[in-house]
């Protein structure tokens, strides 16, 4: 009985619960990101455990099972000046304040928690819906604990500059790509914000840079956007992507004269979804094999109701579940049932909301 | 190998328990036990765990073999009532889950614990749980003024 008994004998008697670090992190972990800040002010030892980078880490990978979208208003709502992002998991709804006195024009990219946004920069005068490029700052915010940097300025553009987010699995930093036209050489300038040094930095010229800033998709810190270039007089698309070295490089598309393919990371890989060749009414997601080489494969074909693939804005992945929009409207489509069903988002009818981005609250800092 | 259907279990303060050997398996440092030391007939001590705590665990243990019976749903009904109970009972009981190693049961009332925070003050949260205030007054407003809208 000795030999066995022994081995139960690691007894942790403790007076209280929540002084055992691991049943206490257990019992955090599954909290919102709200009831995480009242917690914060329990005690020290709540506050010191909540505020420590492997509970945000912990807490960051909990939450990722629990994917929404968000929304923001595209223009502002001048009558009671409440602007505000919409969060939202196709069932109950949520809206978070904005920062007071930021109006985001545009999200950009949602990663960690943290949405990536575009606001007019201040001029003086008043704010008009998409007035003509007078500067625009970047901003960084968390919406579920409502912080927000605003980046260092950059040059003001003619032209509206293009942007990307580079960021990786763990939470060691992230980085902005910033494209900006030189007329006259037709060649873009690339500057790099990283959130480690708080600045940006040139970094060089490339020959391509993306066709816009929403239809990029980072995977593993390397950034993929599409991208459109004129060769030999003909309109061409193909993906401009750039490594953790700040390397960048082209990969070509299946189909070249393909222009409006939109991107998604689909289980960590690079899909394209696309138009199918011989029949609008389907679509098409090609899954990158190998990007030296160009390599794709088809990995779906299915039909889809309503609208053609043209009319598509955008489309959001979350889990097994897209989420294809168009002006008029928004569908989710079932990759394990191959269901399509609309959905009937309070907003949804009206036509004064960005595109939706998938999101997953955190705690993360805006300078992680 | 033949193994012995049932198993005795002692709690700290002597009370013996013969159950099924497959109940008592859910706990992963029971199965480490049998499984390293192979007893026959012997009495696991379980020092950590009181008798009443000891019997409802085993009492969720019984619950939970797979019964082709009892659905999903029933099981959540269960559960729900299970873990309806007083916070000293919770503290016992995911002390001794904890112990014993038995993850549904961890999940299962670090949930319920969880729930219990959901919505509360500070204040409320340390009255509920008996835990001590060390912040200052200072510190107090400090977080009001950063994060007040959250206490609401």
């Amino acid at each position: 009985m000795d030999d066995f008994g022994s081995k139960l004998m690691r007894v942790t008697q403790s007076e209280n619960v929540f002084e055992v670090e691991e049943i206490l992190t257990n019992i955090l972990s599954r909290l919102p990101v709200k009831s995480l800040l009242v917690c914060k002010s329990v005690c020290k030892y709540w506050q010191g455990l909540i505020c420590s980078p492997s509970f945000i880490h912990l807490h960051l990978i909990q939450s990722q099972e629990n994917p929404s979208y968000v929304f923001c208003p595209s223009y502002v709502f001048w009558d009671n000046n409440a602007h505000w992002v919409i969060k939202t998991d196709g069932e109950t709804t949520q809206s978070f304040p904005v920062y007071d006195g930021f109006y985001f024009r545009d999200m950009i990219c949602s990663f960690n928690g943290l949405i990536c946004c575009t606001t007019p920069r201040k001029s003086g005068s008043c704010i008009i819906r998409r007035s003509p490029r007078r500067g625009m700052d970047i901003i960084i915010y968390n919406p579920a604990t409502r912080k927000v940097l605003s980046l260092p300025p950059t040059p003001k553009t003619h032209y509206a500059p293009k942007l990307g987010v580079s960021f990786g699995p763990t939470i060691d930093g992230y980085e902005i790509f910033q494209f900006f036209l030189i007329r006259e050489e037709q060649l873009y300038e690339c500057m790099v914000y990283s959130s480690i040094t708080g600045s940006w930095e040139f970094i060089g010229t490339v020959a391509h840079a993306p066709f816009n800033s929403f239809n990029h998709v980072c995977i593993d810190g390397i950034v993929y956007w599409f991208s459109r270039s004129r060769i030999d007089g003909r309109l061409v698309g193909h993906i401009l992507t750039v490594d953790r070295e700040e390397k960048f490089s082209i990969i070509r598309i299946p189909e070249e004269e393909t222009l409006y393919p939109l991107l998604v990371n689909l289980e960590g890989c690079l899909c394209l979804v696309a138009e199918n060749g011989l029949d609008q009414n389907r679509f098409d997601i090609w899954a990158l094999q190998n990007s030296k080489e160009s390599v794709w494969v088809k990995k779906w074909s299915d039909y889809m109701p309503s609208f053609k693939i043209e009319q598509l804005q955008y489309i959001v992945v979350r889990k097994n579940e897209i989420l294809f929009g168009s002006w008029k409207q928004y569908l989710f489509y079932n990759m394990g049932t191959r269901t399509w069903r609309e959905f009937n988002w309070e907003y949804g009818r009206e036509n004064g909301f960005s595109f939706p981005l998938a999101y997953t609250e955190s705690l993360l800092s805006c300078k992680y | 190998m033949a193994f012995t259907k049932k198993v005795t279990l002692k709690s700290s303060d002597g009370e013996l328990f013969i159950i099924d050997r497959a109940v008592a398996l859910q706990s992963r440092t029971i199965q480490y036990v049998l499984e390293d030391t192979n007893p026959v007939d012997a009495i696991i001590p379980v020092p950590a765990v009181d008798a009443r705590t000891l019997s409802k665990v085993l009492e969720y243990c019984k619950k939970h073999l797979i019964d082709l019976n009892t659905d999903f749903e029933d099981y959540s009904k269960w559960d729900k009532d299970f873990v309806d109970a007083e916070v000293w009972m919770l503290y016992d009981l995911i002390m001794a889950a904890d112990y014993l190693h038995i993850p549904p049961l961890i999940d299962l009332i670090c949930d319920k614990i969880a729930s219990m925070f959901k919505g509360q003050t500070p204040d409320k949260i340390r009255e509920i749980f008996n835990i001590d205030n060390d912040f200052s007054k200072e510190e107090e407003e400090d977080f009001k003024k950063k994060s007040g809208w959250a206490f609401k």
